[in-house]
């Protein structure tokens, strides 16, 4: 009841006119950001912090929280309307989102989808950061290396179900992208590994360039046989307004348990050291993968789309949660508005709370506000993102290759990051060519430098037991269900064949 | 049109890049250090040995496929244009290069008109310059210009 007080205390804070402006002017400006490909929440708010110095440390952190959440609204546009991800935690928003606009011809409906789903998530995220904030906060940090090991197992054994029809074929990939994720410095001993005398090698693959070239550079590759086919191939026939993208009731009854799921998941996900908007995503979809979906995913399911879009949402909010109660960032962006928060002379930390209600309470009651500003423009500028597919193919791809390749070099500063971009782009199209799924191959890329560096913690605080793994509660736990989630298939497995056997006798 | 039976190189391709990082791994990297644990190739080593397994494993299916894979010429004019734009940014700089490959692209290989070429190059130019170099500060590369300039 208290924090409900404190709540309204904050939403004076946040509506004043100056305020709703800063809000207004970091919706629209993550939006933006989100939308191209290669900027991502952590430029954009890099970009715009210097530019805060001058607002007073409350309107400069509601500019800059409106900017980073409103930031995964943008992704899913690119994500949807031309497969290629704004950022990273769109890659699985894609995998639904391009099928549903370019192969059933409802982009509109695949945009509206992404919005209100993030709304939803957001929503949820913010109402839980709202009322147990710093509990929340607390409760991530019990989650120690062993914690986090056990929980990325199990993200990581989930990829197994987005490998296609060739289990074989989607295993080889995955293990390739973590691969390709430990070339460069290892972070905890400072080696170069997999460098080959190469200084470029020696600072990674950069994951944007990276991401661009395997989503988009090869759906360039491969829309140029379809360049006759006139428009963008989804808008041809559909109107182009906010009342021709409406969903009907039946695509909202689809879209509301898979939101409201991913929403109590991302926000959990978003409060965990490292894990982040990507790994709430890719978690959303996991588990509505293990649910029930009236279409299949990946063939351009609105549930598909709604998990994976609530929960980075909610990730996002669920950040602020270790940043705010603690002083702990839990991304690259999340550092960056750290740093912010003590340029202005803030000390975030338990204390922040009670010492600084209006600040607090204002940012917090800036994200409910920030969320329905961001939902009206997303909502309202679709006709104008669907006028995108009305242009000829054969004009999109000069346009989706430049987006590509000036993307590709804004994320890295060197025409190393075009290069692995134009590399990645081949690799992609081969890859598909072949019958190997390119999804496995991105998420493990994002995923493995937090389960290796987790599990090499974990393992040097047990002095290389393995007991770590079940000798801690929460550990342990998940450790259980990690193995639920190997063992499922292959008991299914077994009985279907115990059934089959019984039944050919 | 060429049959390529790139259906097993991929595998093989897949199986020698393995060898080579579990090899690195495990003899250059070092796999479990006595007293601090797991060393730096201890974690890709790993799945270096499971990604040769199952490489070998997917070329094994490969003979199993129906199809062999088919690549168009046209397919490959987009891999050519990449190539060419980064390869031109060393001399025009990537700005130029992009805006060049726009007007070869539309008039050589698109035929488009005059009018729908400028109006591509100006939408690109907006978000190139406008967006990416004005508003974000994107420095691109000037190629030669550097030094001219």
């Amino acid at each position: 009841m208290q924090n409900l007080q404190l709540l309204l205390h904050g939403f004076q804070t946040a509506l004043t006119f100056q305020n709703v402006g800063a809000a207004l002017i970091g919706a629209v400006l993550g939006l933006i950001v989100g939308a191209m490909p290669g900027i991502g929440s952590l430029a954009g708010v890099a970009l715009l912090l210097p530019l805060t110095y001058k607002f007073n440390p409350t309107t400069a952190i509601i500019m800059l929280g409106a900017l980073y959440y409103s930031n995964m609204y943008g992704g899913s546009f690119s994500a949807i309307l031309l497969n290629i991800p704004g950022d990273s935690p769109a890659i699985m928003t894609a995998l639904d989102g391009y099928p549903m606009a370019s192969k059933k011809k409802r982009p509109g409906q695949a945009l509206l989808t992404a919005d209100l789903s993030s709304f939803i998530g957001g929503s949820i995220g913010i109402c839980i950061l709202t009322f147990t904030g710093p509990a929340l906060a607390n409760l991530g940090l019990k989650f120690g290396p062993s914690e986090m090991t056990a929980l990325l197992l199990i993200a990581m054994t989930s990829i197994s179900w987005l490998v296609g029809e060739n289990p074989t074929k989607g295993v080889v990939i995955t293990m390739f992208g973590i691969i390709l994720a430990s070339i460069g410095m290892d972070t905890l001993s400072g080696v170069p590994r997999y460098d080959f005398g190469n200084m470029y090698l020696l600072g990674g693959i950069p994951f944007t360039p990276y991401i661009i070239g395997a989503v988009g550079f090869s759906q360039v590759i491969k829309l140029i046989m379809e360049r006759d086919q006139g428009k963008g191939g989804a808008a041809t026939d559909m109107k182009l307004t906010i009342r021709g993208s409406m969903i009907t009731k039946h695509d909202f009854r689809r879209l509301l348990p898979p939101a409201l799921r991913s929403g109590f998941l991302g926000t959990f996900i978003g409060v965990l050291p490292g894990a982040g908007a990507t790994t709430g995503s890719f978690m959303g979809y996991a588990v509505q993968k293990k649910m029930k979906s009236e279409e299949e995913l990946g063939t351009g399911a609105i549930e598909g789309i709604a998990s994976c879009e609530a929960a980075n949402n909610a990730a996002a909010a669920g950040a602020f949660a270790p940043l705010l109660a603690l002083g702990i960032p839990g991304s690259g962006t999340g550092a960056v508005l750290l740093g912010g928060l003590m340029m202005w002379g803030l000390n975030p930390g338990p204390l922040l709370f009670t010492n600084e209600p209006d600040f607090t309470w204002g940012l917090i009651a800036s994200l409910f506000l920030s969320n329905i500003l961001t939902l009206a423009i997303a909502v309202c500028v679709i006709p104008f993102l669907l006028k995108i597919l009305s242009v000829p193919v054969k004009y999109m791809i000069p346009c989706i290759t430049v987006v590509c390749v000036v993307g590709s070099y804004s994320s890295s500063y060197s025409m190393y990051g075009v290069l692995i971009m134009f590399l990645s782009g081949i690799a992609g199209y081969l890859l598909d060519k072949n019958d190997y799924p390119t999804a496995p191959m991105l998420l493990s890329f994002v995923l493995a430098p937090l389960l290796e560096s987790n599990m090499r913690k974990a393992f040097i605080i047990s002095g290389g037991s393995l007991d770590i793994f079940f000798t801690r509660p929460i550990t342990c736990v998940l450790m259980v269900v990690f193995f639920g989630v190997v063992a499922t298939p292959v008991v299914k497995s077994m009985m279907k064949n115990k059934t089959a056997g019984k039944a050919s006798k | 049109m060429k049959k390529v039976r790139t259906k097993q190189v991929i595998p093989l391709f897949m199986a020698g890049f393995a060898v080579v990082f579990g090899w690195v791994g495990v003899f250059k990297l070092g796999f479990w250090n006595p007293d601090q644990g797991p060393a730096p190739g201890f974690f890709p080593s790993i799945m270096a040995v499971v990604m040769f397994l199952t490489s070998i494993l997917a070329f094994i299916q490969s003979f199993k496929e129906d199809g062999t894979v088919k690549y168009e010429k046209q397919e490959l004019l987009v891999i050519a244009s990449g190539a060419g734009i980064i390869l031109s940014t060393f001399i025009i700089g990537l700005v130029g290069s992009c805006f060049l490959y726009i007007i070869l692209w539309l008039k050589v290989f698109e035929k488009a008109s005059w009018k729908d070429t400028l109006i591509i190059l100006a939408v690109v130019a907006f978000i190139v310059i406008g967006v990416f170099g004005l508003w974000l500060g994107i420095q691109f590369p000037l190629g030669l210009m550097e030094y001219i300039l």
